[in-house]
């Protein structure tokens, strides 16, 4: 900026400062003012970007205090010429002195203000840090260019109900190339491979990617460039792309990496290019990228590709889908005995990335948005009694002149301040409970990477205030500025609420209880689901269990007989070491959700009317069935009979036995397994209790399991039951390492993690909940005891008659104990009515859980009755010790 | 309304800035910004008043009438119109005479207990 254009944006801005001061001192001073400030402005400008930047701060408090002070310490000595500008300049300074007056109030009693700051910052504050992870997750838009344009696809299986499946490579090439409404549609797929750091060697997560993902995504590199159709040609594919985070922590942030190489799996890549670190990744979390071709592999029924494609400008999703639909009918008609029940899934790719969250999110938004209803209601309530108790103070305002408007107007001040207050504490609170929970998150939430507390959240918090204020603040300043001043201030009358009031103070309470119970509701429901969940016989132990996973490189592992090798040195290694008792080795580990699958045909049965039935394919070794504590119901486990040459032998489970032989005995039976009727078959020598493969909630899938000395697969899990505290890791590595000191173990955990990590987002969703139904509930029962509190002590009188009049205690306190029982009847409907139908609309949250769980709904409306009943005692008590004699006394 | 048939007495003590301007103006009438130079220099730097804080003095000042605005301009080669000059009314030169006054009472109270720090040698 030329200095020229400096000088003026600088006199801008400072005029626009100077509208802080009334328009009179204005009109008199901002001449001198503007001349003084440019004057000291020049004599600073060489001091640079810091003491510029503190001139400014400097400047605006300048001008901040003495505005404020100019306002409020104006007196009528400077009568203003213009009538317009006197009621401006009243106005103002009105305004001002309320300001000041509610400080003074708030100040003076600090109890009431700290119980209502804190209940304000708690409600506030959950609701800005709920809302702060929704903006991050589900509102702010992907990294990408024009996000809302990327779609993912995947092959749906109707047979197996599979809706997210793997397209298989001839697929999704008639997809590419017949589609109508895609510009660009690439494929992907996630591998780990082994990199060396200094200190170890690790198994670090890399993504496969066609030329076109890139290009799909619009994210430039920050360096070098990304990938080309003829990397695969010229570079033999040996080039990746780096993560940002792969630079920083593997490559100190070296910006001449670009040509350099790193060694991973035991093969040199050329470096070129590098992300940035705004770049997201859209599945997984790779730590590079390696270009990938599908152009020689032509085959149809495997499935092991990912696509995600952009959108033809214009074009819609539901046009693609509709689109791609077509392809895949064309695909079925063609290929009946492949692709039978094979149709295609489109979605968005935000949806893809979060759409598992987002019902559980807005569950808790909802339940968030009621406990920050049920803290303005209590602090309605108590504005409404102390609106009662300064009747006196604002009788005598309204006798000074002071109009409906303007006492409404000064409560209303007070309330604000009290907002503000609760807002800046609730932010703060916010700010910490954010920042320490995406720390902590074992990864339940997605794109958490996203969510920071700012500014638009801070204006957020400040909206949040306001509309607090509005609804808490509104209705008992305007109940409270309506009074009678002849009758307070010289009918000798005590401050008493009017009918009214006490209906509305009433009402209050059943809303705060009604919606405490609703949260009460969900949250019992939740618990019952999740006790469900946790009580799911998973079909093996998980008591000392540590588990690590190896991949041999086929390199050094040619022949499948060095791998069988392998494992049982393994087992012999890992079963004399201290503190081992028996170990194994397997595919898939249940609950991972990860399988193979191929398709089963029985010999001497007729063939299946369409496509066969798939069950999963898992391979073993060593003790694996008896490590993981499954059983054994009929014939035998693998053992030392069973090698390559000697006829292929599989162990079923019990669901496979059940679905295929319901009648008869398995064992002895011979299956095919997969698309080829001349493969050799397999004989049942044995059936095994079921494990759940997939998640807690489904069902166990038919399984077949092989023995890796008949069939072997290079990448598997070790499993090993340990007897009692010893370093499992360690042991496994070192079992390992001895063995083959260049292979690395990956995720080492105990069994017992890996269920956790199954449960986590149920448990999370359970706990938060749980955490937001007993604050509602507290801040009920606050608000209860306030207004019994206050009841009694206006009953005061009254209740003084009547034991003068020689009425049992137990009477008054059963009557004081009945109107807070009636109350949380009426609470009890309202919270019934609402929440069974809200409950309905989450059902699928729940895991075999009814909302209408007689056990929950019980327990509930018991808690809330006890509570009442609680909440109302101790005022109750208070009112039986009342002295008869002074009551009557004071008058 | 404060007259000049006040007793100078009555405004006493004055506040730090209220003497400080008062004093800048004792030899000549001044605008605002030679006030602030003027008391920046002649305090070493110790007092540096910003536009808001000088401007709500004067206005004070010539609410109390111990400022006015002059109607001495200097050359009118040197002069920028829009500038506004002050001086000392008076009433506002027996006031801050009064203070400085006051003040010279408090130093020797001080000095006689020998509660003054030592002169630089």
């Amino acid at each position: 900026m030329t200095s020229e254009l400096r000088h003026r944006s600088v006199e801008r801005w400072y005029r626009r400062l100077l509208r802080l001061y009334p328009r009179q001192y204005r009109e008199r001073y901002q001449t001198e003012l503007m001349q003084v400030f440019l004057a000291r402005h020049q004599r600073i400008s060489q001091k640079g970007l810091m003491g510029g930047l503190l001139f400014w701060l400097d400047a605006v408090r300048d001008v901040t205090w003495n505005a404020l002070a100019v306002r409020l310490l104006s007196s009528s000595s400077r009568q203003p010429e213009s009538p317009s500008g006197k009621a401006d300049e009243k106005t103002a300074a009105g305004v001002l002195h309320d300001l000041r007056h509610a400080l003074r109030i708030l100040i003076k009693q600090p109890g009431f203000t700290a119980v209502v700051v804190l209940t304000l910052s708690l409600g506030i504050g959950a609701t800005t840090a709920l809302f702060s992870i929704i903006d991050g997750v589900l509102i702010a838009p992907l990294p990408y260019h024009e996000s809302d344009q990327l779609v993912r696809i995947w092959e749906h299986d109707t047979k197996e109900g599979r809706v997210y499946g793997n397209l298989s490579p001839a697929d999704y090439k008639d997809y590419q190339s017949q589609n109508s409404t895609l510009a660009a549609m690439g494929a992907f797929a996630n591998r780990a491979a082994t990199f060396r750091t200094p200190d170890e060697l690790q198994r670090i997560p890399v993504q496969l990617v066609t030329v076109e993902v890139f290009d799909i995504l619009g994210v430039p590199p920050m360096l070098g460039r990304t990938f080309r159709p003829d990397d695969l040609e010229f570079n033999d594919g040996n080039v990746v792309v780096l993560s940002n985070g792969f630079w920083r922590t593997q490559l100190g942030s070296d910006s001449s990496v670009i040509g350099s190489s790193v060694r991973l799996a035991g093969s040199e890549f050329e470096i070129i290019g590098v992300m940035p670190a705004t770049f997201r990744p859209f599945s997984g979390d790779p730590q590079l990228w390696a270009p990938w071709s599908l152009v020689d592999d032509d085959r149809r029924p495997v499935h092991f590709v990912r696509s995600l494609a952009r959108l033809r400008p214009g074009a819609t999703v539901t046009e693609a889908r509709t689109d791609l639909m077509t392809i895949a009918r064309r695909l079925e008609a063609d290929y009946p005995d492949i692709n039978s029940g094979h149709l295609v899934t489109v979605e968005q790719l935000e949806t893809a990335m979060v759409g598992e969250v987002r019902p559980a999110l807005l569950m808790l938004l909802g339940a968030v948005g009621l406990v920050f209803l049920i803290a303005c209601a209590n602090l309605a309530n108590l504005l409404l009694s102390r609106g009662v108790s300064r009747q006196q103070e604002l009788a005598v305002r309204a006798a000074l002149g002071a109009g409906r408007a303007r006492l409404t107007r000064l409560l209303l001040t007070e309330t604000l301040c009290l907002a503000l207050l609760g807002g800046v504490v609730g932010f703060g609170l916010a700010s910490v409970a954010v920042r320490v929970y995406v720390s902590v998150d074992p990864g339940t939430v997605p794109r958490l990477g996203n969510v920071q507390v700012d500014l638009s959240i801070f204006l957020f918090t400040l909206g949040l205030s306001v509309l607090s204020t509005l609804l808490f603040g509104l209705v008992p300043s305007l109940l409270a500025s309506r009074l009678n001043i002849a009758r307070v201030l010289y009918g000798g009358v005590r401050a008493t609420a009017s009918r009214k009031t006490q209906r509305l103070r009433q009402g209050l309470i059943v809303t705060q209880m009604a919606l405490a119970m609703v949260l009460l509701l969900g949250a019992g429901l939740l618990a019952r689901s999740f006790d469900r969940l946790m009580r799911v016989d998973l079909g093996f132990g998980t008591e000392n269990l540590i588990t690590g996973s190896v991949s041999l490189p086929g390199r050094r592992y040619q022949d499948p007989e060095d791998v069988v090798r392998f494992q049982q040195n393994l087992h012999a290694a890992l079963r004399s070491a201290p503190g081992v008792i028996r170990s194994g080795t397997v595919t898939f580990l249940p609950l991972t959700g990860n399988s193979s699958t191929a398709w089963l045909n029985i010999l001497g049965r007729p063939p299946w009317p369409d496509t066969p039935p798939e069950v999963n394919i898992i391979n073993v070794s060593g003790d694996y069935f008896r490590t993981m504590g499954v059983r054994l119901l009929r014939g035998r486990l693998f053992d030392a009979r069973d090698q390559r040459d000697a006829g292929r032998k599989t162990v079923i489970n019990e669901t496979m036995a059940r679905l295929y032989w319901p009648e008869e005995d398995p064992i002895g039976q011979q299956i095919r397994l997969g698309p080829n009727p001349e493969s050799e078959p397999w004989e049942i020598i044995g059936v095994v209790s079921d494990m759940r493969q997939f998640g807690l909630d489904s069902e166990p899938m038919g399984a077949s399991f092989s023995a890796s000395s008949q069939e072997t697969w290079y990448s598997f899990r070790i499993v090993a039951q340990l007897d009692g505290q010893v370093d499992g890791p360690s042991i496994l590595r070192d079992a390992v390492t001895r063995l083959d000191p260049e292979l690395p173990v990956s995720d080492v955990m105990s069994m017992s993690d890996l269920v956790g990590d199954s449960v986590a987002r149920p448990r999370l969703s359970l706990l938060l909940l749980t955490a937001f139904a007993v604050t509602a509930l507290t801040i009920a029962a606050v608000g209860i005891y306030g207004v019994m509190a206050y009841s009694v002590a206006q009953r005061k009188h009254e209740i003084g008659v009547r034991l003068a009049l020689g009425a049992q205690t137990n009477s008054v306190l059963a009557s004081i104990l009945r109107q807070g029982l009636f109350l949380a009847a009426v609470a009890s409907a309202i919270g019934l009515a609402i929440g069974y139908p809200a409950a309905k609309t989450v059902e699928h949250l729940f895991f075999q859980v009814s909302p209408a769980d007689p056990v929950i709904l019980i327990g509930v409306l018991l808690l809330l009755f006890a509570v009442a009943a609680a909440a109302s005692y101790l005022p109750a008590l208070r009112a039986i010790r009342i002295d008869p004699v002074q009551a009557l006394r004071a008058e | 309304m404060p007259g000049s048939s006040h007793d100078p007495h009555t405004l006493l003590p004055l506040t730090e800035v209220f003497y400080e301007v008062l004093v800048s103006l004792g030899d000549t009438a001044r605008h605002g910004y030679g006030i602030l130079k003027e008391i920046e220099e002649r305090t070493a730097g110790r007092l540096v008043l910003r536009p808001g804080t000088l401007y709500r003095a004067i206005d004070r000042l010539l609410d109390l009438e111990l400022i006015e605005e002059s109607g001495i301009r200097p050359d009118p080669d040197q002069d920028d119109e829009r500038r506004r000059y002050y001086q000392l009314t008076d009433f506002g030169r027996a006031v801050v005479g009064a203070e400085a006054q006051r003040l010279q009472n408090a130093v020797q109270s001080a000095r006689a207990k020998q509660l003054m720090p030592e002169r630089a040698k």
